[in-house]
């Protein structure tokens, strides 16, 4: 047991790297989840952010502009070419309204001529589907009022905005689909995608460096001339590292189990486990990676290189910055090679379901049961370095 | 001195740390940015939403309903356009409701016996963009057949007339106000975009090790190596220049490899102003060398803890350039409108500005306008590792 004391002293030593890698990543995971608001029990439509910029000033265009103002966000954004490129260029509102000087006249008079009203100029956000949101929304009320101008020609433009208004409350029923007992919540999920990092980068880097020590010629000369059985030296590595993987995988499960322990408290406790296990099973291939670093004997400065950037690129293919769905096809052919896939899409499904049935466990736990098959994959890509490394020395 | 930049070059570029941080990370980050992003900016708005719909008699009486759901499924008109709604059909409320729990599909619509419409979502993605989408569009015909009572009692006279009923109609479900999308900018935008120009302000940032490590190998009593340099023949400035030229050379070569790297691989235009890139590099550079200079110059501070000094100035100074995905993006937009000073201080994100303005506004001035902040940033920071480094030498000597 001498060599696995040693090896927990030489990673206790370098307990800092827990501090970065797993306290630190847990806490922006929880960021990243914060960042997506409460989960509410009611419906509520999305609002868009939306600057308008009302060159008209007629009742109609303030009709526009105050209807538009109801269903999304407003952005002040300054009415000058420069002003309107920033927005755009950055995306400071998912939509920019421009209502141009006339406009309200304009719609009234070519409804009645049975023309086509002149256009409203707007500026879409390059990002989601929220700015087509908005056109859709500004379009349908325009068009209201166009129909509404073209069948009463009497009319003064504030009576027909009057109308229009007066229909605004009708619309369809929203409703949340009733389930017995809440699911995971979304924010949990968040957190456990954000876990990806530190689980696999953070895990690597920890073994990676804490155990560098080991790998100096000469402690390996020295431990080659102790009467520890070769077998028993690997069986004790592997135990520190199992060591090393379990703290990491409990402390990060603590800290996600206290942030969310009130949205947890009434979710079926089997969901939670199961998240739990997913969260394991990726913390065994962080594990099978920091061996194969160790097996290759990579020096100290270049494992933190090598397992931040092979976490991100395992984030990036888990779909855990970017949505899966935004991917090519391409992308998607290659992240099916890579555990983050399987373990995010595990986790997708727990947050959908809301009871514990047989069917999920046993996919859940298939997903699971991949994501550790790339962990004894990897792993026997490290046992292999271990060999050939040693047959060469 | 020339013997002196070209061993100093030689020297750094020996480091693996360098080597992978510096040169290497910007590009594989690119890389991933490139072939992650592949598929998103074709399916921002032309997306089809997945709708369920339960086809009972409700379904079946709803007619009007149907036609335009159906109509906006299965476009006739144009056979290449993606359309905005992908139908389910389900045979009961129950099976809706496994479907939109199961993702299915994004909402399902039901039209109860009394001929009321119900739209479910499921409590895990309630309240999303696609929900609203079609929201709006089932608002926007129920309210048309409110706007329709409503004249018929206004003025039943005129409302009892076929034709007019049908002109309404027409006009109600027609498109005649339409929105025309306005081009602001040089060229469209993309969120892409802005996460290669925060990439370039990381590697100002992160490039500042370089002249730290050099610089401090000039620097008596800071490294073994500087104390020995000092008792050389070389004076203790030119020495520094010869560090400061070399590590400004190797930054600038970072950098001009990253933004050949986005033009020519990830084709990235620049807004067809590339040439006037190596300004903006140039700067960075020089922001790189005094920051390096100005945390090398930190006294009493050990080789370890400016290492980290810098991995956290470069991890802290490139968040809200908007390096790290979305959400950074929204924190730097947020600065920029609450804290304009903070982010004007900050070079990584004038670095990002500087290429954001020359790719995207009409006019140079807030690309001099980002380079002048850049060059102020250096010099502030050549001050003050300036003030530090006599006072070391002070107390030294």
């Amino acid at each position: 047991m001498s060599v696995l004391k040693i090896a927990v002293r030489l990673v206790a030593e370098h307990r800092v790297l827990f501090a970065v890698y797993v306290l630190l990543f847990s806490v922006v995971g929880s960021f990243a989840a914060g960042s997506l608001g409460p989960v509410s029990t009611t419906y509520e439509a999305v609002r868009p952010g939306v600057a308008i910029i009302d060159r008209d000033e007629s009742a109609v265009s303030r009709a526009l502009a105050s209807h538009i103002a109801a269903v999304s966000e407003l952005v002040e954004i300054e009415d000058s070419t420069r002003a309107l490129q920033e927005a755009a260029a950055k995306n400071y509102a998912d939509y920019v309204l421009v209502i141009p000087a006339g406009y309200g006249e304009e719609l009234v008079a070519a409804a009645r001529a049975g023309l086509d009203a002149p256009d409203l100029e707007c500026v879409v956000s390059y990002t989601s589907a929220n700015g087509s949101l908005m056109d859709e929304r500004v379009r349908g009320y325009a068009q209201e009022l166009y129909a509404i101008a073209a069948a009463s020609p009497a009319a003064h433009a504030e009576d027909l905005v009057k109308l229009v208004d007066a229909s605004q409350d009708t619309g369809v029923a929203v409703e949340i689909i009733d389930t017995e007992t809440p699911g995971l919540p979304v924010t949990y999920l968040v957190y456990c995608q954000f876990a990806l990092y530190a689980l696999f980068g953070g895990v690597a880097a920890i073994v990676g460096i804490g155990l560098a020590d080991l790998r100096t010629p000469e402690v390996r000369q020295r431990i080659g001339a102790t009467p520890v059985p070769s077998a028993a030296f690997d069986t004790q590595i592997a135990g520190a590292i199992a060591l090393c993987g379990i703290a990491v995988w409990s402390i990060n499960a603590v800290v996600g189990i206290a942030l969310y322990a009130d949205e947890l408290a009434c979710v079926p406790v089997a969901l939670t486990a199961l998240m739990l296990v997913i969260l394991f099973a990726l913390m065994l291939v962080g594990m099978a990676f920091g061996f194969l670093i160790w097996q290759l004997g990579v020096r100290r400065e270049l494992v933190h290189a090598i397992a931040n950037i092979s976490a991100i690129i395992i984030s990036f293919l888990a779909g855990t910055w970017v949505p899966l769905a935004n991917m090519s096809a391409e992308v998607l052919a290659v992240a099916r090679f890579a555990p983050g896939l399987w373990a995010v899409s595990a986790m997708e499904m727990l947050v959908r379901a809301t009871s514990v049935t047989g069917e999920l466990v046993t996919s859940v736990l298939g997903h699971a049961g991949i994501v550790v098959l790339f962990a004894l994959a990897i792993a026997a890509a490290g046992l292999a370095v271990g060999r050939a490394r040693r047959a060469i020395a | 001195m020339l013997t002196q930049i070209y061993y100093n070059i030689r020297m750094t570029l020996r480091s693996t740390g360098v080597v992978i941080w510096c040169f290497a990370f910007p590009l594989i980050m690119a890389t991933i940015f490139m072939t992650m992003f592949a598929g998103m900016q074709s399916n921002q708005s032309t997306h089809t939403i997945k709708l369920g719909v339960v086809e009972d008699t409700g379904w079946q009486d709803a007619t009007g309903l149907r036609t335009l759901l159906e109509e906006l499924a299965y476009p006739s008109d144009a056979e290449d356009e993606v359309p905005l709604l992908a139908l389910t059909g389900y045979a009961d409320r129950a099976a809706a409701e496994a479907g939109v729990r199961a993702g299915a599909v994004d909402t399902a619509l039901v039209i109860d016996a009394n001929g009321t419409e119900h739209l479910l979502v499921a409590p895990s993605d309630a309240g999303s963009t696609d929900q609203a989408i079609v929201q709006t569009i089932l608002d926007r015909y129920l309210q048309g057949e409110e706007l329709a009572g409503a004249l018929a009692k206004h003025d039943p006279a005129a409302r009892a007339n076929a034709e007019a009923r049908a002109a309404l109609a027409e006009n109600l479900s027609g498109e005649q106000a339409a929105t025309a999308e306005l081009s602001v900018l040089r060229e469209p935008p993309s969120e892409l975009s802005r996460f290669y120009y925060a990439l370039l302000g990381y590697s100002c940032i992160m490039c500042s090790t370089i002249a730290q490590t050099l610089i401090d190998r000039t620097r008596i009593a800071a490294t073994p190596e500087g104390s020995r340099r000092q008792v050389g023949a070389l004076s203790p400035a030119r020495q520094l220049a010869a560090a400061l030229v070399a590590s400004w050379l190797i930054v600038m070569t970072s950098m001009m490899l990253a933004v050949a790297y986005f033009y020519v691989v990830a084709g990235i235009s620049f807004g067809g102003r590339v040439w006037l890139t190596p300004v903006a590099c140039g700067a960075c550079a020089l922001v790189s060398c005094a920051l390096g200079a100005f945390v090398g110059a930190l006294p009493g501070t050990q080789a370890g803890v400016k290492d980290a000094l810098i991995t956290i100035a470069t991890l802290a100074l490139s968040l809200p350039a908007g390096l790290f995905g979305t959400p950074a993006l929204e924190v730097a937009n947020w600065l920029s409108q609450h804290m304009p000073l903070a982010q004007l201080l900050n070079p990584a994100v004038q670095a990002t500005e500087a290429m954001l303005s020359l790719t995207f506004y009409d006019s140079l001035a807030p690309f001099a306008s980002a380079c002048g902040a850049l060059l102020a940033i250096a010099a502030l920071l050549g001050a003050g590792a300036l003030i530090f480094m006599r006072r070391q030498r002070y107390v030294c000597a």
